[in-house]
C-alpha cells in the first residue's frame, strides 16, 4: 500500500522497508487468514445451502490454519517489540486527525485527480496515518483479541462461566465471530488500497520483492 | 436418649405422608439397605432395597406398594409368577389425561421399535431405565438447568452402559467402553456435559422420543446439531428457549436465541448484519476502483488528445 517509488539518498545508504521475515510473516498470515475465513465461514453457515466445506474437513483446516497464524503472530509480536519495525506502528499524536483527514482526502477526492500521494513512505515511517492507525488497532488489538478468543475454544474450561450475564463461552464465540467479520472487511480494503499505489501492482511487488528507502 | 432419638426420627419423616398398614409391612423388609438376594443365573446381587423418602419425593410418591405389584406380592414368600411378571407402567400412563398428546402412546410405539426391546424383550422395561421408586417425571418439571438436565438423563443410560457387569448381566456379553465407541468425537467430555445420549441415539426429533436406535444407526453428523436448524433446539433446548422467553421477554431471546452450541453464534440478525457489511465493503470498494478506472481511462483518452 506504500505509494512511494523507491529511493536511494546520496550516501548510498538504504534500509528495507520490507525485511525477509516480515514478507515471509506476511504472506503466511495471508494464506493462514484466508483459509481461517473459508473455514470459520464453512462451520458457521454449516447445513445452510451455500457451497461450503464439509464441517469436518473446516473444523480440521480452521484448527490447524489458527494454530498456524498464532505461532506466525507471536514470532511477529516479538520482532516488533524487540526489533527496528515496530517503529512505524507510533503515530505522532500531535497533529494525528489533520494528517488522518488529509489521508482520507486524498483517497476520496486527490487520488481522482492525479494528485500525489500526502506521506510517501520513509524509513522513519513506511505507513500514511491512516494506514498507520489501523494497522495499530488491527494488529496489535483485533489480531490478539481474535486469536485468544479462538484460543479459548481450545481450552474451553478456561473460559469464564458467565459474561456480561451470558453463558461465557457464548460471549467468547461472538467476540470472535465479530472480530474475524471486522479483520476479513480490514483485508477486502487492505487489499483493495494495494492497488491503490503509483502502479496497479507496484505494492504486491514490493510485499514479495522488498522494498529499500534511503536512510534519512 | 431413645426418646429424643425416636423426637428426631419422628421430625425427619413428618413430610411424609403416613404409610399404610400394608406399605408398613412392606417395608419392614424392603426398607432394609442390605435387602438384596443373590441372583442363582448371574451370581450377582440385586438390590431390593427401597428408600422411603426418595420413595416420597418421587413422582410416584403418592401411591401405595400395591397400587403397582399384584397380588402375588401378599404373602410371603412371594409367589414366583409375581416375581417374573413386569410391572405394568402403561395401564395407568395409557390414556391418562395427566399425560396429554398422548404422551405414552408415543412413548410405547417408540420403545417398541426400539433396539432394547428387540434386543432384550423379555428383560427390558421401563423399569430397566426408570427407577419407578425414585423416577422424577423429568419434562414434566421446569428446566432451569440444562447441564442438570443433560447429568440426569445420561445417567439413566450410563447406569448400564457405564457399567460393564450390569451390561454382562441383561445381554450376555460386554460392550466396547464408552470412550471407545465414541472415539470419533472431539471433545468427548464437553460433548457429554453438553448433549443428552439420546439426542444421537434415537430415530425421531421429538423430545420425549423412546425409539433408541441400534448404535449402528445412531447420528454421527456434526452439521446435525452444530447449525442454526439444530437437532438439539427440537430436543433439549426447546425447554430452554422456552424459559429464555420468559425470563428474557420475547425479543431479547429472539437476539439471544440458539445461542449455546459451541462455536456456533447461531443468531440470524447477526448473519444478516455481518453478510451486510461484507456486502457494503465490497459494495464502496468496487465503486471506488471503478470510479478510477473511469478517470484513468478519461485521463489517458485526453493525454493522447494532447499529444496528437
Amino acid at each position: 500500500m506504500n505509494t512511494h517509488s523507491h529511493s536511494v539518498t546520496a550516501t548510498g545508504r538504504t534500509v528495507q522497508l520490507y525485511p525477509l521475515w516480515l514478507r515471509i510473516w506476511h504472506w503466511s498470515n495471508a494464506l493462514s487468514f484466508l483459509m481461517l475465513i473459508v473455514s470459520g465461514a464453512s462451520l458457521h453457515f454449516a447445513g445452510s445451502a451455500w457451497p461450503l466445506l464439509p464441517f469436518d474437513t473446516a473444523r480440521i483446516l480452521h484448527n490447524l490454519f489458527g494454530i498456524l497464524l498464532t505461532v506466525a503472530y507471536s514470532g511477529y509480536l516479538l520482532a516488533n517489540l524487540l526489533g527496528q519495525n515496530g517503529i512505524h506502528y507510533r503515530p505522532q499524536w500531535q497533529g494525528l486527525l489533520g494528517r488522518l483527514w488529509q489521508q482520507a482526502h486524498f483517497y476520496g477526492v486527490g487520488i481522482f485527480r492525479g494528485a500525489p500521494h500526502p506521506f510517501p513512505a520513509t524509513a522513519r515511517c513506511k505507513f500514511n496515518p491512516l494506514q498507520q492507525v489501523t494497522y495499530l488497532s488491527v494488529m496489535f488489538g483485533g489480531m490478539p483479541m481474535l486469536i485468544v478468543s479462538g484460543l479459548l475454544f481450545f481450552f474451553p474450561e478456561l473460559a469464564p462461566e458467565r459474561l456480561l450475564g451470558m453463558d461465557g463461552l457464548w460471549a467468547v464465540g461472538i467476540t470472535h465471530y465479530v472480530l474475524g467479520l471486522f479483520l476479513t472487511a480490514f483485508m477486502l480494503g487492505h487489499i483493495y488500497l494495494a492497488t491503490a499505489g503509483e502502479t496497479l501492482t507496484g505494492e504486491f511487488g514490493k510485499m514479495i520483492f522488498g522494498a529499500k528507502v534511503g536512510e534519512e | 436418649m431413645m426418646r429424643l432419638l425416636l423426637f428426631c426420627a419422628l421430625l425427619l419423616l413428618a413430610p411424609l405422608r403416613p404409610l399404610s398398614a400394608d406399605d408398613q409391612t412392606c417395608l419392614r423388609c424392603h426398607g432394609m439397605q442390605s435387602m438384596a438376594y443373590l441372583d442363582p443365573h448371574t451370581g450377582g446381587l440385586r438390590n431390593l432395597a427401597i428408600d422411603p423418602q426418595t420413595m416420597a419425593a418421587s413422582s410416584h410418591g403418592k401411591l401405595r406398594c400395591r397400587s403397582c405389584h399384584g397380588p402375588g406380592f401378599e404373602a410371603y414368600p412371594h409367589f414366583e409368577e409375581a416375581k417374573r411378571e413386569a410391572l405394568h407402567c402403561l395401564e395407568c400412563h395409557k390414556g391418562n389425561d395427566r399425560f396429554p398428546y398422548a404422551l405414552f402412546e408415543s412413548i410405547e410405539k417408540g420403545f417398541t421399535r426400539s433396539h432394547h426391546a428387540r434386543a432384550l424383550p423379555d428383560r427390558f422395561f421401563c423399569s430397566s431405565c426408570h427407577d419407578p421408586h425414585a423416577f422424577h417425571g423429568l419434562f414434566q418439571t421446569r428446566v432451569e438447568d440444562v447441564p442438570k438436565q443433560v447429568r440426569q438423563d445420561n445417567h439413566i443410560c450410563l447406569n448400564c452402559h457405564h457399567n460393564n457387569e450390569r451390561i454382562k448381566d441383561m445381554t450376555g456379553r460386554l460392550l466396547p467402553t464408552l470412550q471407545r465407541s465414541h472415539a470419533w468425537l472431539p471433545n468427548l467430555e464437553r460433548h457429554w456435559q453438553a448433549v443428552r445420549c439420546v439426542e444421537c441415539h434415537t430415530g425421531s426429533s421429538r423430545p420425549q422420543d423412546h425409539f433408541i436406535l441400534d448404535k449402528s444407526l445412531a447420528l454421527r453428523d456434526c452439521v446435525a446439531c452444530h447449525a442454526r436448524d439444530s437437532l438439539l433446539t427440537s430436543k433439549l433446548y426447546l425447554y430452554r428457549a422456552e424459559e429464555e422467553r420468559q425470563k428474557a421477554g420475547f425479543v431479547n431471546a429472539l437476539v439471544l436465541n440458539n445461542a449455546y452450541v459451541i462455536g456456533m453464534t447461531r443468531n440470524l440478525w447477526l448473519d444478516w448484519a455481518s453478510l451486510a457489511l461484507l456486502a457494503l465493503t465490497l459494495l464502496v470498494l468496487l465503486g471506488h476502483g471503478f470510479a478510477r478506472w473511469l478517470v484513468n481511462r478519461k485521463r489517458a483518452a485526453s493525454n493522447k488528445e494532447g499529444d496528437a
